[in-house]
């Protein structure tokens, strides 16, 4: 046999074996010994376990990963870190992540170098674009600086205007119902509250660290916190009172809470006098939404509607009704919007806008922007959006947070042909899991651009890879408050995975490949830089520090109100003439459990403290949590379950119209009769997040797709379902 | 040259041959010297040159698959599986750090990238001034580079380092065929997995098994 | 060093598990070790519902039965007067759950799982990991005295709307290094009066 020659995997590698164990570090023991004592880094950034993103210090010793710590100047975090901090560091060093950039060939997935991706999905985009037009595209992410910076320069660059978040999963009937009402969404100062009302808005299992705090804080001070929640939730637990209520009933509280304080006198006058118009109005419709009224539909007894209105009016200004996220006005019932306006017009009646302990809103931070000299900026586009926001006879009214859930239904319309999505995942977040990834299936281009491989990616064309929080710079993020404070992350490690790449590199390189390389002719730091600028900070010392309090800032006695009135507008004429109430009255949900089914409940859902929605359930150590504590289980009322025959740790079948699935029970008299619980984050069906795959079920697989009227939004506790012992 | 030269430069090709095969992905003429049986023909030269009990198995002599086929097996069990995935990087079957002053929720646990062998393998490879392909940048602690390393380990450097690389580095291939059973199957890289395992074992002998004591102890003192 | 100890007022904890969690990362532990669980009451019927919790952890006796009975010495009385636990030295025999009034080490993989006291960073006069990370605050940690004080203030306070609620720990054994204040009889979550 002829000499064989030897074939070098790692080519160049020319050393010797000899050389190789003369190494000082060759043997591993006398690398350890040395490695042992390497200095531990403290690099600034921020969590990436929720969007909240805390800041927080990230320990490296030699290029990897230690440690997270709290930052104490951050003011989502100051010092502390829920779990889900700790367990994110884990997405990392994930060998399950997706590390180079794949391509869909029939029913599989085929890596392919970044060149193929990139020249492949600029064609195909460039195609979409000249036979479909810009209308054909959209963008969705979670909305954070980098995407709203990078991603919406670039959907401008190319023309489309449909640029979708999240939020119509989360909480656009909150910012449609206060916009209409102040102008904006307001903060809250729990620090100077006698008295906190939160109405579906759980601070212990939908986390933002500094607000659990400040709340317990608010609580072991002695201020009064009363819960409504269908649901003693571990926040109603530790509150001052929990008032169970009907699901989907919170619009009815809300208006006799109002009835309460005009029909006794106990409003502020004054502040409605000076800052408030179409008053009259509301009084006149409110009229007929006594306590007794609201009793047999909330389950609220109407002395207790009478007692928390007196309650609060003998605390006003010093007291609020938290403006809250998603629970009870945010994204849920058919009747959301016109509660958040409800619970803003509840707020004004209590004259508190800018008082201690009552709504705050703070000016936006002053940041710059690039020289348009240097750095042309695309113009915006001015035709209409794919998704109906904006759109007459579709959603008029709806934010543009954009409705996700509308361009599954587009896309199989043929309307909408191509989709980029950058850490979102909205086949899995929303309601309808067949509507969802038939509609993004069909996509002739969908690329998904993430760290890891979820079920959005399933669907996809492409997927991009992209390096974790720990391994990229970000756009400046800024907080407003009285000591505004702007923070960012700054690379912690080298990227584990070289062929993983940012999401501005990605962008950057797609416009580059469109002919759009001229919006795009700057770096990470130049735009942070020309962000900065006007704030007197430089960029050394903010990647340094990573969070800077700025100078303090002079706030106004009451916000500036931003409506068109530019009062607080109790009669919203835009409503009217979109043909919507223009002052707040009761709506009934859009479905109801049928009360003479014993097996039929309306499913609601909520978040865990230790899980954001399906994002960290492989996470090993807050996945065993579940696995303790059972914590996937659907929560039924005791008396239900008994008429069932169903008891605790019993397995059942929930069924919908469009699905049926097992489960295990917690029976338990923390809930409404009428509502069947679900922990939000489980159910992930990809096969690629393997530790978490299958374990628990998601509420999305039950609640059909549907659109709220006003704002598009998913209605995700409209649904009816049955329940059965197996 | 001596004897044991040659054998050591027979050793080498043996360590070669399995990166080659192991190297993800499959590419260049690999595939196709797989699949045509060349692969193995060499394999087969060196192994009965050093007169070494381990035996191809006939799945990998007589190989069925095409090139192309093969190169979908590489991806389907060791990329983007149906069912488990089994991974061909050290670190994933041991503990992530013995560093006692880590706290990251990953620290004592098995089945995460970047663990002490990563480290240690990195660490020695920017030392030699090398770069390692694009596809193992992020696990240098890949098998396909450490079967590389050992093959010149056995053609030039002395027998003490070699078991000494042997000990701290290529004493896992028994969980990764125990990772190919929890999968299931790894079709025609699971006998690929297993002579690697014996020759591993088979070598270990021959070099000195008393070294084999010189394995990671961890950082203290 | 006086005598220091945790302090843990259940009537602002959320079940977060940040504690948990960050004492996990601390101590090295697996997933499916956690020092740190909880108990929970669901008393009374809808709508007339409580939910009380307690912290299901090493109490840090001050007559810690489980030091005598260790016979390894990895359970130690440190100089806090918190039980140090050295995992490394454990032989997983059991003894210290035989004689544990509280039930809290479990033995899993031969060894027992139960509280360290953080002797590392409680020595250098910093908190254990899991008050560190308290993201509600329910968690201080300082000397005893302190904590006593802190936690007669609170109990008097919370009477009004939990008349059962009370400060747990102040005579049992030797008077315990976790304070906890209660919301709920003690019974209830089967602490022995």
């Amino acid at each position: 046999m002829k000499k064989i020659s030897r074939r070098t995997f790692l080519k160049g590698l020319t050393v010797t074996g000899a050389a190789i164990a003369a190494n000082p570090v060759f043997d591993m023991n006398k690398w350890a010994r040395a490695q042992g004592g390497a200095p531990v880094k403290l690099i600034p950034s921020l969590c990436n376990g929720c969007s909240s993103h805390c800041g927080m210090w990230v320990h490296v010793k030699g290029d990897r990963v230690w440690k997270a710590t709290g930052h104490a100047d951050h003011p989502r975090s100051r010092g502390k870190l829920c779990a889900r901090a700790h367990g994110s560091l884990s997405w990392l060093y994930d060998p399950n992540r997706v590390t180079v950039p794949l391509k869909r060939v029939a029913d599989s997935f085929v890596p392919v170098s970044w060149e193929e991706a990139m020249t492949d999905v600029a064609a195909r985009l460039k195609s979409i674009l000249d036979t479909a037009g810009p209308s054909a595209v959209f963008y969705a992410h979670n909305p954070r600086q980098t995407g709203v910076f990078y991603g919406q320069r670039f959907m401008d660059a190319i023309g489309a205007p449909t640029v979708c978040t999240h939020n119509a999963a989360c909480n656009t009937s909150l910012t449609r119902g206060f916009d209409e009402t102040f102008g904006w969404t307001p903060g809250t100062d729990m620090g100077g509250a006698k008295y906190i009302l939160c109405i579906g808005r759980n601070f212990g299992e939908g986390i933002r660290t500094s607000q659990a705090t400040s709340l317990m804080a608010a609580l072991a001070r002695g201020t009064k916190v009363v819960c409504v929640d269908p649901r003693l939730s571990t926040t109603a637990a530790i509150a001052s009172e929990w008032i169970p209520i009907r699901p989907g009933t919170d619009l009815a509280l809300v208006l006799a809470m109002s009835n309460v304080l005009i029909n006794e006198d106990l409003y502020d006058k004054e502040f409605i006098k000076n800052s408030a118009v179409g008053f009259e109005e509301f009084a006149a419709a409110n009229k007929p939404f006594t306590p007794e009224w609201a009793a047999p539909l909330t389950d609220i007894p109407a002395d207790t509607i009478r007692r928390m209105a007196r309650e609060m009016a003998n605390a006003r200004p010093n007291c609020h009704i938290d403006p809250s996220w998603k629970g009870a006005f945010g994204t849920n019932y058919i009747n959301s919007t016109q509660t958040a306006r409800a619970v803003g017009l509840l707020n004004a009646l209590l004259g508190n806008v800018g008082a201690p302990g009552g709504l705050t809103n703070f000016a936006s931070i002053p940041f710059g922007s690039l020289s348009r000299e240097k750095h042309p900026a695309p113009a915006r586009p001015t035709i209409p959006r794919s998704d109906g926001v904006g759109v007459k006879g579709e959603f008029p009214l709806a934010t543009s947070h954009g409705l996700p859930h509308v361009l599954a239904k587009k896309s199989m319309e043929g309307k909408v042909k191509a989709g980029i999505i950058w850490h979102f995942n909205p086949v899995r977040n929303f309601p309808d899991r067949k509507h969802m990834m038939d509609g993004y299936r069909k996509l002739d281009l969908l690329v998904v651009i993430d760290t890891h491989l979820r079920e959005t990616g399933m669907v996809a064309t492409h997927i991009l890879p992209e390096c974790t929080f720990l391994e990229r710079g970000e756009v400046v993020e800024g907080y407003p408050g009285r000591r505004p404070v702007i923070a960012t992350r700054v690379p912690a490690v080298p990227k584990l995975h070289p062929l993983t790449r940012s999401y501005p590199e990605i962008i950057t390189d797609l416009a580059n490949r469109l002919g759009l390389g001229r919006f795009f002719n700057f770096t990470l730091d130049e735009v942070n830089e020309a962000r900065i600028a006007p704030l007197k900070v430089s960029l050394a010392t903010l990647k340094e520090r990573g969070s800077v309090i700025l100078d303090a800032v002079e706030v106004p006695p009451v916000p500036p109100f931003t409506t068109a009135s530019k009062k607080v507008d109790f009669f919203s004429k835009r409503l009217a003439d979109n043909g919507f109430a223009p002052c707040p009255v009761w709506e009934p949900p859009l479905v109801e459990p049928d009360r003479k089914n014993p097996a039929s409940f309306r499913l609601i859902h909520g978040k865990q403290g230790y899980h954001s929605h399906t994002a960290t359930i492989s996470i090993p150590h807050l996945l065993q949590i579940s696995k303790d504590y059972d914590a996937e289980r659907l929560w039924i009322n005791a008396d239900r379950a008994r008429a069932l025959g169903i008891k605790d740790g019993d397995t059942v079948v929930v069924t919908s119209k469009l699905a049926s699935q097992k489960v295990g029970v917690k029976v338990t008299n923390r809930l409404h009769p009428e509502a069947a619980y679900l922990p939000a984050g489980y159910g992930t069906f990809s096969p690629f997040q393997p530790n978490a795959n299958g374990y628990g079920i998601s509420p999305n697989d039950f609640v059909p797709f549907l659109t709220e009227p006003l704002v598009g939004h998913a209605m995700m506790h409209e649904v009816v379902v049955e329940i059965r012992k197996v | 040259m001596t004897g044991k030269t040659v054998a050591n430069s027979h050793r080498a090709g043996v360590y070669a041959l399995l990166a080659e095969a192991l190297a993800p992905p499959p590419q260049g003429e690999t595939p196709t010297r797989l699949s045509s049986g060349i692969w193995s023909k060499e394999l087969e030269y060196f192994l009965s040159a050093l007169d070494s009990p381990v035996a191809i198995p006939p799945v990998l002599l007589h190989p069925l698959a095409t090139a192309e086929e093969l190169a979908r097996e590489y991806l389907r069990y060791f990329f983007l599986p149906d069912g488990l995935r089994i991974w061909l990087v050290e670190s994933v079957y041991k503990p992530w750090t013995l560093d006692e002053s880590a706290e990251v929720p990953f620290k004592a646990e098995t089945g995460w990238l970047g663990g002490d062998a990563a480290a240690h393998m990195q660490d020695l490879i920017n030392r030699l001034g090398v770069e390692l392909p694009l596809e193992v940048r992020g696990m240098p602690d890949h098998i396909a580079v450490e079967m590389e390393v050992m093959s010149l380990l056995a053609e030039g450097a002395d027998p003490d380092a070699q078991a000494i690389f042997l000990a701290q580095h290529l004493d896992w291939l028994p969980l990764l065929l125990a990772r190919c059973d929890e999968a299931g199957s790894a079709g025609l890289y699971r006998a690929l997995l297993e002579l690697t395992e014996q020759f591993i074992a088979w070598d270990r002998k021959q070099i000195d098994p008393a070294k084999s004591a010189s394995r990671f102890q961890g950082f203290s003192e | 060093m006086t005598r220091k100890a945790i302090y843990k007022d259940t009537s602002l904890c959320v079940e977060c598990h940040a504690c948990r969690v960050a004492c996990q990362m601390h101590n090295s532990l697996k997933p499916e070790h956690a020092y740190i669980k909880f108990l929970d009451v669901e008393d009374g019927k809808y709508p007339a519902t409580t939910y009380s919790l307690a912290r299901k952890s090493c109490h840090h006796c001050g007559k810690p039965a489980c030091v005598a009975a260790c016979p390894v010495k990895a359970i130690v009385k440190g100089k806090s007067e918190l039980t140090y636990y050295d995992i490394s030295k454990c032989i997983g025999c059991g003894a210290c759950a035989a004689v544990c009034p509280y039930e809290v080490p479990e033995i899993i993989d031969s060894k027992a799982i139960r509280c360290t006291g953080c002797p590392d960073l409680v020595e250098a006069n910093r908190s254990p990991a899991c008050v560190d990370t308290c993201i509600t605050n329910a968690l201080k940690f300082g000397d005893r005295t302190a904590m006593l004080a802190d936690a007669e203030k609170r109990v008097p306070l919370l009477k009004k709307g939990f008349p059962d609620a009370a400060l747990y720990g102040r005579e049992n054994h030797g008077g315990l290094g976790l304070l906890q204040v209660l919301r709920a009889k003690s019974v209830s979550f089967k602490l022995p009066a």
